[in-house]
This record gives C-alpha cells, sequence and structure tokens, in this order.
C-alpha cells in the first residue's frame, strides 16, 4: 500500500481527521477518498455523538461512525454539477454505507478555483 | 394489567429490553395537552382488548416527568406513538389520531383489531404543501413487479413541481436534515408537496435506486432529482432564486 501521493497543486495535500484517534471506518473513508480523488484539502468531522440516541439510528449497531462531515476541495469535480460531485463520493463509499453502518454524510465538494473565488 | 405506566427509566428499559419479539407500544403524554386526555382512553382500551395477546406490550409514559426518555426518542410533540420491535422503531406517529394508531398496530402485530373505516392519514399544511391524496394513502398488499414500482416512483416524484421525500412530515419531521429542508422551502415560501419516507419501506428502498441516491430528504423539482439537503443549501447560496429558476427550466 502506497501512502497518497501529492496532488498537482504547489503544496502537499492538507488532510484533516477528526481527533488524533479516528475510528477504522473513518480511516477507510480518508484513505477511499485521498486515493480516487487526490484532493489538496480534506476535512472530515465525525458527528455520530449528535445523533446516536435519535430514533432513526436507535438499535443501530454502529453509533460511534455512523454520521459525517466532509470537506473535500480536489479538481477531479471540474465540469460536475453537484449531484454528480456527491454520487461519486457516495459510489466509493458504497461499502461504507451498505455494510458497515454509515447513516449519512454531509459533504462540501469544491474544486481548487472555486475555493478561490 | 393492560397499560403499563412507567415510573423510572430502569423500568423502562427492564420492560422494552425484555423479549426481543414482542411488539411494544409506546404513549408519550402530558397531564395538561388536550388531545392527551382523548387519546389517553383511547390507550387504555386498545390496551385493554388485547389484554389476553402477549405478544404485545402497552407502555405509557409521562413525557414530562420521564424527560430522559422522551429526549432519547426526540419526542417533539404529545400525544406520541412509537411501534418498536426487537429494539427497532417500526413506526411512529404524532397526533390524536386513533384510526391511525390501530392502522399502524394491525399492520405490525399478529392479531389485527377491527377499524371504523379505512384511513389514509393525508397532511395538507397550510399554503407551503400541496396536499397529496394518494402519496401514502393504500398499502400495497402484494409485492410490486419491478416495473410497477417504477411506474409508482415516476408517477410520485411528479406529483408535484417541487416533491420532498422526506423522515416524517413537514409538520411532524423525523430527521434533523428533513426538518431544515423543510425550513429552507418554507423560507423561501416554495409551494411543496412531500412523501413520508418511513411510511412506506417500498418507496424508501425503490427511491434510493431509483434516484441513485442512498440518502433522504430527497428534492425533486419537476420530476428531476436535485439532491439531498447539503446540495439544496449551497444552490440556495449561489442562487437566492434557485427554486424559480429549476421551475421554469
Amino acid at each position: 500500500m502506497s501512502t497518497a501521493a501529492p496532488t498537482s497543486s504547489s503544496s502537499a495535500a492538507t488532510i484533516i481527521n477528526s481527533s488524533d484517534t479516528p475510528g477504522p471506518i473513518e480511516e477507510t473513508i480518508v484513505e477511499k477518498l485521498v486515493q480516487n480523488l487526490k484532493p489538496s484539502y480534506l476535512k472530515i468531522a465525525n458527528d455520530s455523538q449528535k445523533h446516536a440516541h435519535h430514533a432513526g439510528i436507535r438499535g443501530a449497531t454502529n453509533v460511534t461512525e455512523s454520521h459525517f462531515r466532509i470537506e473535500v476541495v480536489s479538481n477531479a469535480f471540474e465540469g460536475k454539477n453537484m449531484p454528480t460531485r456527491h454520487r461519486l463520493i457516495y459510489g466509493l463509499l458504497d461499502d461504507e454505507l451498505k455494510n458497515k453502518g454509515v447513516h449519512a454524510l454531509q459533504m462540501k465538494t469544491k474544486t481548487e478555483s472555486e475555493i478561490k473565488k | 394489567m393492560a397499560v403499563i405506566e412507567i415510573q423510572s427509566e430502569a423500568q423502562f428499559s427492564e420492560l422494552t429490553k425484555s423479549d426481543a419479539s414482542k411488539l411494544i407500544a409506546l404513549y408519550f403524554h402530558t397531564p395538561w395537552a388536550g388531545p392527551c386526555k382523548t387519546m389517553n382512553s383511547v390507550f387504555k382500551t386498545l390496551a385493554d382488548s388485547k389484554a389476553n395477546d402477549p405478544s404485545i406490550l402497552f407502555l405509557s409514559i409521562n413525557a414530562d416527568d420521564l424527560s430522559e426518555i422522551s429526549e432519547l426518542f426526540e419526542v417533539s410533540a404529545v400525544p406520541y406513538f412509537i411501534l418498536i420491535r426487537n429494539s427497532t422503531i417500526l413506526k411512529e406517529l404524532s397526533g390524536a389520531d386513533p384510526k391511525e394508531f390501530i392502522n399502524a398496530l394491525n399492520q405490525f402485530s399478529n392479531s389485527p383489531t377491527a377499524v371504523n373505516g379505512g384511513s389514509a392519514p393525508v397532511e395538507s399544511n397550510g399554503s407551503s404543501a400541496a396536499p397529496i391524496a394518494s402519496a401514502n394513502g393504500t398499502t400495497v398488499q402484494e409485492p410490486e413487479s419491478e416495473e410497477a414500482l417504477e411506474e409508482r416512483l415516476k408517477k410520485l416524484t411528479s406529483a408535484a413541481p417541487i416533491m420532498l421525500f422526506m423522515k416524517g412530515s413537514p409538520s411532524s419531521p423525523q430527521c434533523g436534515f428533513s426538518r431544515q429542508m423543510v425550513a429552507i422551502l418554507r423560507e423561501h415560501q416554495v409551494r411543496f408537496g412531500f412523501f413520508d419516507i418511513l411510511k412506506d419501506d417500498t418507496v424508501r428502498q425503490g427511491l434510493k435506486k431509483y434516484s441513485d441516491w442512498p440518502t433522504f430528504p430527497q428534492l425533486y423539482i419537476n420530476g428531476e432529482f436535485q439532491g439531498g439537503l447539503d446540495i439544496i443549501k449551497e444552490s440556495i447560496e449561489e442562487d437566492d432564486q434557485f427554486f424559480e429558476a429549476a421551475l421554469a427550466a
């Protein structure tokens, strides 16, 4: 397994995890997104605590890594509208959504030129 | 004893964990809410009628006294009913509609009770939501063929120029994201129709495939999928007239 290569932008990729001790699902998510989208910026926050007691997730096996907030800046989004960008991420994380109990993903997706606006 | 009035959280935990196969009906009430007085006797009568059915447990919870339990289930209004089996929430009902509750109970219990006439819960929401007569109406008895489901979804997604597929209803959303989506639509004074996907699991699962989108809420405009909450929020940020523009397209 190789570590993610720096993107073509001038600085190396900035990856911000939710904490110093991210869970296994978060690590897989970051790995998949980094490998496939080669983002210049990726920030992931874990909101599962906020939802752990909510009606929709009670009784679920995974209540610690079920809700994530992700911000991604990547040129892989160039020319794609928002539903397409989100579907791209949903597709990469299909396993996590279908089998690992990830219940919701809040996503902000921008290209490098968009964040400069 | 038919209705068990919960006295403590410990008792609640014990009763709800005791038997995984039991259908548990939770009834949240407060002494000061008018509609609760009627529902109190309805709940009691129903429980009494099922007193001989060991597979159903009727629990009554004073939402004020046992606020921890109400918060756990996100009970925001009383009377409130939740049907649970095996730690899974089967259905939630807000409001004082005995027929709706009986229907739900029948749907999930092994011994149906007679209902006086059919009931198709239709919520119309003042100026913002358009009433959808057939959207959440009849329960489909036979398994639908894939084509039939696809046809139904096509019709549903075009039932109104703006269609929101959400958890719960605009007056009683069952998820924070659905609630936010409703707030945005109302803020922009947009007329919309809605469908409560918690009330129809076939549509819930079918729409995930149809829209190629794994989560709810989902917004459709003129029969075209627009996105979930994040996308709508961003679209509005970029263009205040997003809804008007999309409708005109």
